[in-house]
């Protein structure tokens, strides 16, 4: 179960043991700025008008374990993400995004999405190419990455973004994704012959919710490790649903598949209620059988002083072999900027 | 965006940065304050339809209002006169959010542009007498968007 500050290197979020996988991750973030801003400079030849918009944000927290007992204060991450549109004559044609993230007080910087999409007339079927959160579940319409209590995804499918293409869209009510991708994660520089993987997604969107209904299946590189590469096969099902009752939203996943041909299963419930309109409260319950500890429960707090300031504290606690506490306290700042 | 516009084809998304003089004028028009947020930029979405090349049918504006328990966030379809062809709820955390949802209430909206009071008790009916503060709400805010229009996109399609 993902957990700040684990000290099992399996659970541990990939932190870089020496300088020179630094220079690699820096390395490979440059590349990507470069194709990004190349991407960003030449519009397409039919595009008519363009526009752009710079947004970002400052990701601070504190938090303390109990087991082993720790305490750690860092800047969590440090965000820039540029979206530009170019449109023609009828609409909306290209969408280009970069962002980069600048994490742990700046000793991981990689990109976290990238990437450049076709849009079809009214968005009902785009074409996608590049670096980007995989259609899987509710990681799909709704992405963590920023918050403290997270989504199951790091434990349940071992990656969140990937490289390839992608083909989505809606008809009527249904909102559909399908990627086929490297399955190499966050670690694209490894020197890695990985086969493909499949991903996809099909959702019916009500007026206060939504259900989706998803499938992941290849062999892929989790991003979480001690840096040895290790494919693995694996595929997933999985059910989401998302709603809305008032002051409480409900989200929820289930899914199963199996791993390297062991079954593995498990699901989250993460919900809010609005105390009043600046302050809400936040829980998270998950299970996933394939962890040592497999269950984990969380409570927190948001209170937003004003639009773009987030103040968040969280409790987690984990239930298995070894139970163990965090607490989390985070301050969270995000700005967008058209130009 | 075809929930406002069944016969549109396609959209396009303009962003017009906010100047202090067009802040000014919209706090002017609306009489109070903007918040700090609404001052940076404001995104409409030109619709296009008809038969052979696409050509601007009208405006897809959203904003969001502060409810009791958060933000009430409004969509409203404008024709190319600038006058409302439809409006909807997109996001409410309101006790009362299937009241200001309710067709009978948005549909007041319907046919409205600038120069309207959009005051709860005067021109408008609220959406139920539990409701009346969201709908006080909903109203401000589609008030607020055709300012917005106005002062910010020429007050029609261009």
């Amino acid at each position: 179960m993902t957990r700040p500050g684990s000290d099992q290197e399996a659970a541990e979020p990939d932190r870089p043991q020496d300088s020179s996988r630094s220079r690699q991750r820096a390395a490979g973030a440059r590349g990507f700025l470069r194709m990004l801003m190349a991407v960003m400079l030449a519009p397409p030849q039919e595009a008519n008008g363009q526009s752009s918009t710079l947004s970002g944000g400052v990701d601070a927290r504190f938090s303390h374990e109990s087991a082993p007992t720790n305490s750690n204060v860092e800047l969590a991450g440090l965000f820039l993400n540029l979206r530009k549109v170019w449109s023609d004559d009828a609409g909306d044609r290209w969408i280009g995004v970069g962002q980069v993230d600048f994490d742990h007080n700046f000793q991981d910087v990689r990109p976290y999405q990238v990437y450049l999409q076709y849009k079809g007339p009214l968005g009902k079927w785009n074409l996608r190419a590049g670096h980007f959160l995989l259609p899987f579940g509710l990681l799909a319409t709704y992405d963590t990455e920023r918050l403290v209590l997270q989504g199951l995804e790091e434990a349940s499918l071992g990656i969140r973004k990937d490289t390839g293409i992608q083909a989505l869209g809606h008809f009527g009510r249904w909102d559909y994704a399908l990627a086929l991708t490297l399955g190499v994660g966050d670690r694209r520089l490894l020197p890695l012959d990985n086969s493909r993987l499949l991903t996809g997604r099909l959702a019916y969107v009500g007026d206060a919710g939504q259900v989706g209904l998803s499938v992941l299946a290849g062999r892929l590189l989790p991003d979480a490790g001690d840096g040895s590469p290790r494919v693995r096969d694996e595929w997933r099902l999985g059910a989401d649903a998302t709603k809305s009752l008032g002051r409480l939203t409900v989200r929820a996943e289930a899914l199963g598949g199996a791993t390297e041909g062991r079954a593995v299963g498990g699901g989250i419930v993460l919900a809010d209620y609005a105390l009043r309109p600046r302050l809400e409260l936040n829980t998270r319950a998950a299970y996933w059988r394939e962890e040592s500890e497999p269950y984990a429960v969380g409570i927190g707090l948001t209170y937003r002083p004003w639009s773009r300031l987030y103040l968040r504290v969280a409790d987690s606690q984990v239930f298995g072999e070894r139970d163990s506490n965090a607490f989390t306290a985070q301050v969270y700042f995000e700005f967008s900027r058209a130009f | 965006m075809q929930r406002l516009f069944p016969q549109a084809r396609d959209y396009k998304t303009v962003t017009v940065k906010m100047t202090d003089e067009k802040a000014a004028a919209i706090e002017e028009a609306l009489g109070t304050r903007l918040d700090a947020s609404e001052k940076s930029e404001f995104n409409f979405y030109e619709i296009t339809g008809g038969p052979g090349k696409p050509r601007p049918i009208g405006t897809v504006l959203a904003l969001a209002g502060k409810g009791q328990y958060g933000v009430i966030e409004v969509v409203v379809g404008l024709d190319g006169e600038g006058t409302i062809v439809g409006a909807y709820i997109q996001r409410s955390r309101e006790r009362v959010t299937k009241a200001i949802q309710a067709p009978e209430f948005l549909k007041q909206f319907e046919g409205k542009a600038k120069g309207y009071a959009f005051e709860v008790g005067k021109d408008l009916k609220p959406a139920s007498a539990e409701a009346e503060a969201a709908s006080r709400v909903v109203a401000f805010v589609v008030k607020k968007m055709l300012v917005f229009n106005d002062v910010l996109h020429g007050g029609g399609v261009r």
